[in-house]
């Protein structure tokens, strides 16, 4: 292996996706109040954020209600957005934080929901994986729709390592970009990436 | 290196993020590491796979489910913008709050004995008969709390009443008052009850400035003349004042005789009224009966002499300092021209008086 060789995917290296300069122009518009300026930003933007918040919460209404609230809060905070990173890396750092309060919501609704007398085992709840059963990588194996296969194993991780996988090996984000939006030191979101990326990869051993 | 140090590090080398040194160990590694090298070339596939993975499309009502939630929003005003805008209700409801904040903190700061806020020491007891029951007044008895008359119990035993004494203490550097209950000479049997009116007692702060005349501020014996101002309690404020103010006069037993009459004519020489009896039922229910009222006089006298009134009054004997209800700038009498004035008539007896509690 050469190892002056770039390497393919690294999240210092590479930038953002989405073009800064157009969006910067559409977050001037805006600001000085043109009318269509927001719905523009949002026509923009819209995929990613949705296919961020399908792929974090595994429920399409869901995400599409967490998608809506990301622009709600943008509309009312846009005006304070000084440009440190990109729009798209704000908006999914916002979306972030709305997917992982949803997900917590679940677990506290799902935990108020169980019948006090259902066995409980030794009182720590059993690990329900997001994902549906038939939907188990290994089980798509013969299917090859490598896709769909990504796609659940990625619904299969916890919610934390899914965050930082989608964040930076989707999406882009630097490590630093990584550790404000998770909240985390730079160090600690380095070792979960790479066990998140790890499990991964063991998730996906029968088609790669 | 060893393989699980590899491991570890397979993120890092991926992603560029290791030292020159490091990368160059790992990739030295996975030449001769088979296993570490699929490793690396399966994480590099997961990874390749994830960049590209398809951009999922957002579904076509999102942008109209986003307009529609803004537009509520700018419809409907959030809470905390119902609670305190528009300024024509917040400012006066604010400058309310003030105003009852700091009505309240003047109530309860008057209703607060004196002693609270400014300890003094007890007083001392000079003499005191043995074997009868004496009641030391404590500072905050003295800072005007309403004194504690004997137990009715106490009276029907002895057949007595007790009337408040006042005694010098000898404290250094600073005089104080004592009052003890000693049974009063010569009084009938059966009385007591009658003999008690409800008339609160005044109380006293320690701050302030004096009220009244300056010759009834100056106590002739001497004692400390420390500025204070007797205010009523906030129920007072909130009430209507049937009984007027509160005057307590103080006398030597020798003068006491007839001090009544004295204050009756000084009331009635100054264009007032006066009424010395009482209407109770004092035979039973429904039976009501009048009954001369002793060592109280309530009389009823023009604003324009009540200064003259309570002038002449301190001539009579001695007001001490707790004994005026304060300066208050509410109105306390039957009309607006008149002010009711309840005089209590207290003893103080001089040692070696026949009726002094020492020379029983």
């Amino acid at each position: 292996m050469d190892s002056a060789a770039p390497p393919p995917c690294s999240p210092k290296n590479r930038a953002s996706e989405a073009g800064t300069r157009p969006v910067d122009l559409l977050v001037e518009a805006f600001r000085e109040g043109k009318p269509g300026a927001f719905d523009a930003i949002v026509r923009a933007h819209q995929d990613r954020v949705y296919a961020f918040c399908t792929r974090m919460l595994s429920d399409r209404e869901d995400a599409q209600d967490v998608a809506q609230e990301v622009f709600l809060s943008a509309y009312r905070n846009l005006t304070g957005f000084r440009g440190e990173a990109s729009l798209s890396t704000w908006l999914l750092r916002i979306a972030a934080n709305r997917c992982l309060n949803r997900i917590r919501q679940r677990t506290a609704r799902a935990a108020r929901e169980v019948l006090p007398d259902e066995p409980q085992g030794d009182g720590v709840a059993p690990f329900q994986p997001p994902g549906r059963e038939e939907d188990r990588p290994d089980r798509m194996v013969e299917t090859r729709e490598t896709g769909k296969i990504l796609e659940a194993a990625i619904a299969r991780l916890d919610e934390d390592s899914r965050l930082l996988v989608l964040l930076s090996d989707v999406e882009g984000f630097t490590y630093e970009e990584l550790a404000a939006a998770a909240g985390l030191p730079l160090g600690t979101v380095k070792s979960k990436l790479h066990r998140a990326r790890m499990a991964l990869r063991r998730m996906l051993a029968p088609v790669v | 290196m060893e393989c699980a140090r590899a491991w570890d590090l397979l993120s890092a080398y991926l992603d560029g993020d290791l030292p020159e040194r490091e990368r160059e160990g790992i990739a030295e590694h996975l030449r001769h590491c088979a296993r570490c090298a699929e490793e690396e070339r399966a994480l590099k596939e997961t990874l390749s796979l994830l960049k590209n993975l398809p951009p999922g499309a957002a579904p076509p009502g999102l942008l109209a489910g986003v307009r529609l939630r803004i537009e509520k929003e700018q419809a409907a005003p959030p809470l905390w913008k119902k609670l305190f805008l528009p300024a024509h209700i917040k400012i006066p409801l604010e400058a309310a709050a003030v105003v009852l904040v700091f009505l309240l903190a003047y109530g309860i700061r008057k209703e607060m004995p004196a002693s609270k806020v400014s300890p003094a020491p007890s007083a001392s007891v000079e003499r005191g008969t043995p074997g009868s029951r004496t009641d030391t007044r404590t500072d905050r008895q003295k800072a005007g709390a309403p004194v504690k008359r004997p137990p009715d119990a106490a009276d029907r035993e002895t057949g007595e009443k007790e009337a408040p004494r006042e005694i010098s203490s000898t404290m250094p550097g600073k005089k104080e008052r004592a009052v003890v209950f000693a049974p009063r000479p010569g009084k009938p049997a059966g009385q007591a009850k009658a003999e008690l009116p409800s008339v609160p007692a005044a109380r006293v702060s320690t701050e302030g400035g004096a009220i009244g005349p300056t010759s009834l501020r100056d106590s002739p014996a001497g004692e400390s003349t420390a500025p204070r101002v007797f205010a009523p309690p906030l129920s007072r404020l909130l009430r209507p004042m049937p009984s007027g103010r509160e005057v307590t006069i103080e006398v030597a037993s020798d003068d006491r005789t007839g001090l009544e009459d004295r204050i009756a004519v000084l009331a009635l020489r100054l264009g007032g009224t006066v009424r010395r009896e009482e209407t109770g039922a004092a035979g039973g229910v429904g039976a009501e009966e009048t009954f001369p009222l002793r060592e109280i006089v309530r009389v009823h006298v023009p604003v324009d002499t009540a200064g003259a009134f309570l002038e002449e009054l301190g001539k009579l004997g001695t007001i001490p300092p707790e004994g005026m209800t304060g300066k208050v700038e509410f109105h306390a009498g039957p009309s607006l021209d008149t002010v009711a004035y309840t005089v209590r008539i207290r003893v103080r007896h001089t040692p070696g008086s026949p009726s002094s509690p020492a020379s029983r």
